[in-house]
């Protein structure tokens, strides 16, 4: 079983680069940290979260630290909010997705300002609006495919 | 978890948060981690994509679509022969050259070699904010921080990144990116400037009274140390007077960066003997986008102050002596 999880994660990190190949701008990479929170598997979720920040902030051209931060915000937005919502509603998903987007465009922001670069903020407007929407629907997806894969009979 | 605990936790992780960020950024021992798992994961599974629609497209283009390809031979072969013809009239000038250059005693670098690079991706991902794009080679290979990249048309941009067998290459375009030139004809210098994707370039720094023509070809200066000189950049499209006493060039650039495949690297043979050249990325002062805060501006219009100022007077000291 732990064998199949790994290969799961590893087709996961294919399809989210894969997709990140054809969308540039979006993080395909969140959706996946949330299903990992919502298990509750601290391993997992420390070993999925740091290969995530480091495939992400590797082949990001920010200096390191912009992601680190995008994603604990999303834990730490995900621990005080479950306290008001069932966490696997497609609410709680639509409101967190929301809520990052916006963190994303304000972290991006103010790391450029402080990294002394120069960032397009319309385009960074428009691919935080396509996080909102995306995210939501890329966390639907796996998540089905994961209660699939959980539901799979042990030898 | 309980709210207090998610307090400490939150807190907890902003302390980790500054103290990684602040550690990076004095050492770049993170950068270079990321860099390396980061972009060797992903350019480990691109290249894999490519070489499956490289495949594909080789099968459909060998086998299947053969149309029009004697009409094409045949314009190749014309094309060929007049390439030929140039190529003698030019090994006869470049014979000339030397000889010149010997009798001159003129140095000249001309060993920059060429490594053939293929693109494998554009902007990947909701942290890549520059003009970009990954490299199938990696520092193993020869593509290091800084290398010059060139295709047939003339220059396109620098690696920025460089993990053992990927890497990620900054565009002329992009904000950050500029480079030392000077123009072919009046052989006059200047920094030429990114403005983003699809825009054109801004060459500054040239005074107001130097001459630049449009059409002209503007080619790498080498002067600063990062490119060999004589690469051309791009044409002048526009001359205009700024408001800072200096001459608002636009250029555009030779190369057509939506259509780039693959592409060259330049590996300079003095490398370990030279002095570093400048920053892949350039940070551009704020004042640049808002020209009214332009220091430059501010002295011009104290000049401007004084020298009414300095009239003013003159033309009192002429009244009372007259």
């Amino acid at each position: 079983m732990k064998v199949l999880n790994v290969f799961w994660w590893l087709a996961y990190v294919c399809i989210a680069i894969f997709l990140q190949l054809f969308i540039s701008g979006v993080d395909f990479f969140l959706p996946g940290i949330i299903v990992a929170l919502q298990e509750k598997k601290i391993t997992q979720f420390g070993v999925v979260f740091l290969l995530f920040v480091l495939i992400q902030e590797g082949i990001g051209t920010m200096p390191f630290g912009n992601v680190f931060l995008w994603y604990s915000l999303a834990i730490i937005f995900f621990y005080s909010w479950r306290w008001f919502f069932e966490i696997e509603s497609f609410t709680f998903i639509l409101l967190l997705s929301a809520a990052l987007a916006v963190s994303h465009y304000f972290i991006i922001s103010v790391l450029a300002e402080i990294q002394d670069i120069y960032i397009n903020y319309k385009s960074l407007q428009d691919e935080s609006v396509y996080q909102m929407f995306l995210t939501p629907i890329m966390w639907h997806t796996a998540n089905y495919l994961r209660r699939g894969f959980r539901y799979v009979p042990q030898d | 978890m309980n709210a207090r605990r998610l307090i400490v936790v939150s807190v907890l992780l902003f302390l980790f948060f500054l103290g990684i960020y602040t550690w990076n950024e004095r050492t770049n021992k993170l950068d270079a981690i990321s860099t390396n798992v980061g972009i060797e994961v992903v350019g480990f599974f691109v290249r894999s994509v490519v070489y499956v629609q490289t495949t594909i497209s080789d099968f459909w283009n060998n086998y299947v679509s053969l149309v029009s390809v004697n009409e094409e031979n045949e314009e190749l072969k014309e094309e060929l022969f007049q390439i030929k013809r140039e190529l003698s009239f030019a090994k006869e000038e470049k014979a000339e050259l030397d000889r010149l250059r010997k009798l001159l005693s003129i140095e000249y670098v001309s060993d920059w070699k060429t490594v053939g690079v293929r693109i494998l991706a554009w902007r990947l991902g909701a942290n890549d904010f520059f003009d970009s794009f990954v490299l199938s080679k990696g520092f193993f290979s020869g593509s290091k921080v800084g290398t010059p990249i060139i295709n047939a048309d003339g220059l396109v941009g620098r690696v920025l990144k460089a993990g053992p067998y990927t890497s990620i290459a900054l565009l002329l375009t992009d904000s950050g990116s500029s480079v030392s030139v000077i123009t072919e004809k009046g052989r006059v210098s200047g920094i030429v400037q990114g403005n983003g994707h699809n825009q054109y370039l801004s060459m500054r720094f040239v005074k107001q009274n130097e001459e630049v023509k449009i059409g002209e070809l503007v080619i790498t200066s080498g002067l600063d140390l990062s490119f060999p000189k004589g690469i051309p950049v791009g044409e002048v499209v526009s001359v205009e007077l700024s408001a800072n006493s200096m001459l608002d060039i636009k250029v555009k650039p030779l190369v057509v960066f939506d259509k780039l495949e693959e592409v060259l690297l330049l590996q300079n043979p003095f490398e370990h003997i030279l002095p570093e050249g400048s920053p892949v990325y350039s940070p551009r002062p704020n004042n640049l986008f808002s020209p009214m805060q332009s220091p430059l501006l501010v002295r011009a219009e104290e000049n401007e102050n004084f020298e009414k100022a300095f009239d003013e007077q003159a033309n009192k000291s002429a009244n009372g002596a007259n």
